[in-house]
């Protein structure tokens, strides 16, 4: 049998219910398929050519009557886009900007599956090269066809050494893009790379532009793409305007007429907008979730959020080179007071990994029970064998990504004063936080920061941790080295899941950062908005396209 | 007179020249650009990448070749183009300068409308109940922050009115009805302030001027006490409340940021506060030049006004 039979008969095992989802990856990944490939198939079955992923996935939130198209949604952003360029940006606002518009060969739907998108089906004949079949008959916003020049021309761009594409690290071990023909194309990669059908999925630096665009258009400001929405304006700080794409290859899908994103940056304001009704979409903190328990005719939504809080070391400097006098920080270091003061108790503990991160993070009854017990008397006395003094002096850098880092600061400083630990909050403005933390500056003994969206494991702990990553200052470990080397490489998903295990062991005996915890994803929805889901990245393209509106309900 | 206009207009030009080198200066004092804004705290990229995105955004020749970039630029009229939007910075002013003009105008007008009367009143019944009614609500008005005004009316108009207005920024000439309702919140938070100040000076002018003997001989020789107080006070006890006018117009068109920002009005003032946080050097030299011109301008029609108001003054 070869490899496309075994694979055709695994999926039809899976549908027919012969065999467990279980037994599936079992068999994808005796089969070498990637983690994100077999979640793929196991997500849409053999017909994901053809159907539309996600349009069923959604009963729970779907009328019995169905869906009704049509309508006009005001949503409201929490920040604005900055600029909607997908290549140059790295901020996660100007991903939220042209998420609606743009598209990948991959996507994610709302659980984290990858499942096809502009690519509707792929092979990979061994483990270097990827084969995507594209979807025919796509069109760009602008009435163009979408063919693999379009997908070579971007990527030419991504994979350039000395080009702007910001995310070109997630692309890193691509070798060559090469066209098979109008409606093929051939991925090579220098190592064996699971990450990479979940990089082209997390749209970063991967959002396929209509060939010329980049020399030809305002990235910044206007969009020719392939996705769901058209952009109809993009007025900076004031609004993203948005208009369905009628000749969209997933019909019925999206449903809304026309959605705008009003920039409401003060929640206060996003809060009076879901009283109103004047917006129908909104993020919230915990407390403007509890300020809007009782409204009625509102649904308050909930879930992980990819948004993980820690302290970033600087092991550099002393005494923080110092393995003990990380692990006393470590030990000293109180999450639960952490959850409870600076976020009402609405997140969780973490480490290395994201918690709610697919299945690669370790549980947070794991971590309570192994690593983030606080012992003083064993900190105090790690300090003491370090020879760290008494009133041990720490600069600690912090900027307002958001609301919530003033407090962590505040939390924290007490925590370090219980085992003689000095903290000297250096509060700067965002700019100076960037320029102070930048590679080879590195002014700081601590910082207050937030990883968010990866695509795969390997985002959270290759770089900043491994030796060679050019943004960690001064953390060495050979074992994890060596471990995180050969992880990114490894396809059987298995024996991935081992490693990263280990990974993050040896980090959380071996502190580089103080992982504390992931906040929530809390969104106000009004109850007549049917079909949205929320997303552990926040990403909103999957929720917004199967999204519709029940007015009479 | 017009000689005087010309040496004002003449003067404009060291005025703005001063600007523009001060605040090109500071911008760039500060620490990090817009390279490092665009790549962020998570990653970093090799030098050969930063080098191609300086060249992008033209932040690869040397400072004082791109001042002079710059200012010959603006001599033409053009005043750069956005780092990180790649729009021309007169279109986002374009864009901005309705909101706030309009914010400024109605809050000023809105101001006067309820002050001039009040303030009048208030000298007229001097140490009344009455006066100190307007004095206490002066006091109040001056004390509130603006910011907590604004905040407060969100809460009122959303939790006991269920009311909010379109959330999308429209121009009077498209819809002027949801227009009025969009400015409604922001002119009444900056408005209060705005018009104790203008109370209260008002209110210590007339009580200076209606001390004075052509007020005694004005009601000697029988005139109306309406048109002894129109006529003869209030000219007269304008000209501080001009000087004061002019500054407040001034600092609303830069100084309304925190209102725009509450109610999500994207003007002028939040564009600049923007740019310094994306350091978009053009935004940001841009905008401030702009609003420099408009403040030099506001305040030699303030001068002007003078004149206008005392024939006594004269310039030459």
């Amino acid at each position: 049998m070869s490899q496309h039979d075994s694979q055709g008969k695994l999926y039809s095992d899976l549908n027919s219910g012969r065999i467990s989802r279980r037994d599936f990856f079992k068999g994808a990944a005796a089969l070498g398929l990637s983690i994100t490939a077999a979640q793929l198939l196991a997500a849409c079955g053999p017909s994901a050519a053809t159907s539309v992923p996600g349009a069923q996935q959604q009963p729970a939130t779907t009328a019995p009557s169905g869906p009704k198209p049509g309508g006009v949604s005001t949503w409201a952003a929490e920040t604005d886009p900055v600029a909607l360029n997908p290549i140059t940006n790295s901020n996660f606002s100007s991903t939220q900007g042209f998420e609606h518009c743009y598209e990948s060969l991959t996507a994610f739907d709302s659980k984290l599956n990858v499942v096809p998108a502009l690519a509707e089906s792929w092979t990979t004949p061994d483990d270097k090269t990827y084969i995507f079949k594209l979807r025919q008959g796509v069109k760009f916003h602008d009435g163009s066809e979408f063919t693999a020049d379009d997908v070579k021309y971007t990527f030419d761009i991504v994979l350039d050494p000395k080009g702007p594409a910001i995310w070109r690290g997630n692309f890193d071990q691509v070798d060559k893009v090469e066209v098979v023909d109008k409606n093929t194309v051939k991925f090579t990669t220098k190592a064996p790379f699971p990450p990479l059908l979940g990089a082209f999925a997390i749209l970063r630096s991967s959002a396929i532009l209509k060939k010329g665009a980049m020399e030809n258009t305002k990235l910044e400001t206007t969009i020719n793409g392939t996705g769901p929405y058209k952009l109809v304006e993009y007025v900076p700080k004031s609004h993203v305007k948005l208009a369905r794409n009628a000749d969209y290859w997933g019909k019925p899908l999206p449903y809304l007429n026309e959605v705008t994103f009003k920039v409401m940056e003060e929640e206060e304001q996003r809060i009076a907008g879901l009283r109103s009704k004047t917006i129908d979409y909104a993020f919230l903190t915990a407390d403007g979730a509890a300020r809007l328990k009782d409204e009625k005719g509102l649904a308050i939504n909930r879930g992980p959020r990819a948004y993980l809080y820690s302290f970033v070391i600087n092991c550099l400097r002393k005494p923080w080179s110092d393995k003990r006098v990380r692990q006393a920080v470590s030990l000293a270091t109180d999450r639960q007071e952490f959850i409870d003061k600076v976020f009402s108790g609405q997140a969780t503990m973490a480490g290395p990994i994201a918690t709610g991160f697919g299945d690669w993070f370790i549980p947070e009854a794991d971590l309570k029970a192994k690593w983030y017990k606080t012992d003083l008397d064993k900190a105090k006395s790690l300090l003491k064998d370090a020879g760290v003094p008494q009133g041990q002096e720490m600069d600690l850098m912090m900027t307002a990504f958001n609301q919530n880092f003033a407090g962590l600061a505040v939390v924290f400083k007490d925590q370090m004063a219980k085992i003689g630990i000095n903290v000297k909050i250096r509060t700067v403005e965002q700019g100076v936080f960037i320029k102070e933390g930048a590679q080879d500056v590195w002014n700081y003994d601590m910082n207050g920061n937030a990883f968010t969206a990866r695509h795969d494991p390997d985002g959270y702990v290759y770089n900043g941790i491994h030796s060679k990553s050019p943004t960690n200052p001064g953390y060495k470990n050979p074992t994890l080295d060596d471990l995180l080397d050969k992880a990114r490489t490894t396809i059987d998903s298995g024996q991935r899941h081992t490693m990263y295990r280990q990974i993050q062991e040896i980090l959380l005996d071996d502190p580089k950062n103080i992982w504390l915890c992931n906040d929530q994803v809390i969104e106000g929805t009004q109850t007549y908005l049917k079909g949205y889901s929320q997303s552990f990245y926040t990403y909103r393209s999957w929720g917004l396209k199967n999204a519709w509106l029940d007015k009479t309900s | 007179m017009s000689q005087y206009i010309l040496r004002r207009v003449v003067l404009l030009v060291p005025t703005l020249l001063g600007i523009s080198i001060l605040v090109f200066a500071l911008m760039r004092f500060l620490p990090g650009d817009v390279v490092q804004m665009m790549i962020g705290t998570e990653i970093t990229l090799s030098p050969e990448q930063k080098a191609t995105l300086y060249k992008l955004v033209g932040l690869d020749a040397p400072i004082h070749i791109q001042f002079l970039r710059w200012l010959g630029d603006v001599l033409r009229g053009d005043l750069g183009v956005s780092l990180r939007t790649a729009q021309p910075v007169t279109t986002i002013l374009m864009q901005r300068l309705p909101i706030t003009a309009e914010i400024a105008i109605l809050s000023t007008l809105f101001s006067w409308l309820v002050a001039i009367p009040l303030g009048i009143f208030s000298a007229v019944n001097r140490n009344g109940k009455a006066d100190l009614l307007v004095h206490v609500i002066g006091l109040v008005g001056l004390a509130l922050p603006n910011f907590w005004l604004a905040t407060m009316l969100l809460l009122i108009t959303s939790v006991i009115f269920r009311w909010q207005p379109a959330p999308t920024f429209v121009t009077p000439l498209e819809d002027l009805g949801t227009n009025l309702q969009q400015m409604l919140m922001p002119v009444l938070s900056l408005s209060a302030a705005l018009m104790a100040v203008v109370m209260r000076m008002i209110r210590s002018s007339m009580l200076e001027v209606l001390g004075q003997d052509f007020i005694r001989t004005a009601r000697a020789k029988g005139l109306r006490e309406r048109m002894v107080m129109a006529k003869h006070a209030l000219k007269n006890a304008a000209i501080p409340v001009i000087t004061v006018m002019g500054v407040q117009i001034g600092f609303l068109l830069g100084g309304s940021v925190v209102i725009e920002q509450v109610y999500g009005l994207p003007g002028v003032g939040w564009m600049i506060l923007n740019g310094i946080y994306q350091r978009d050097y053009p935004v940001v030299q841009g905008g401030v030049l702009f609003l420099a011109f408009v403040f030099v301008l506001i305040n030699l029609v303030a001068d002007l006004l003078y004149a206008y108001v005392d024939p006594r003054i004269r310039y030459r």
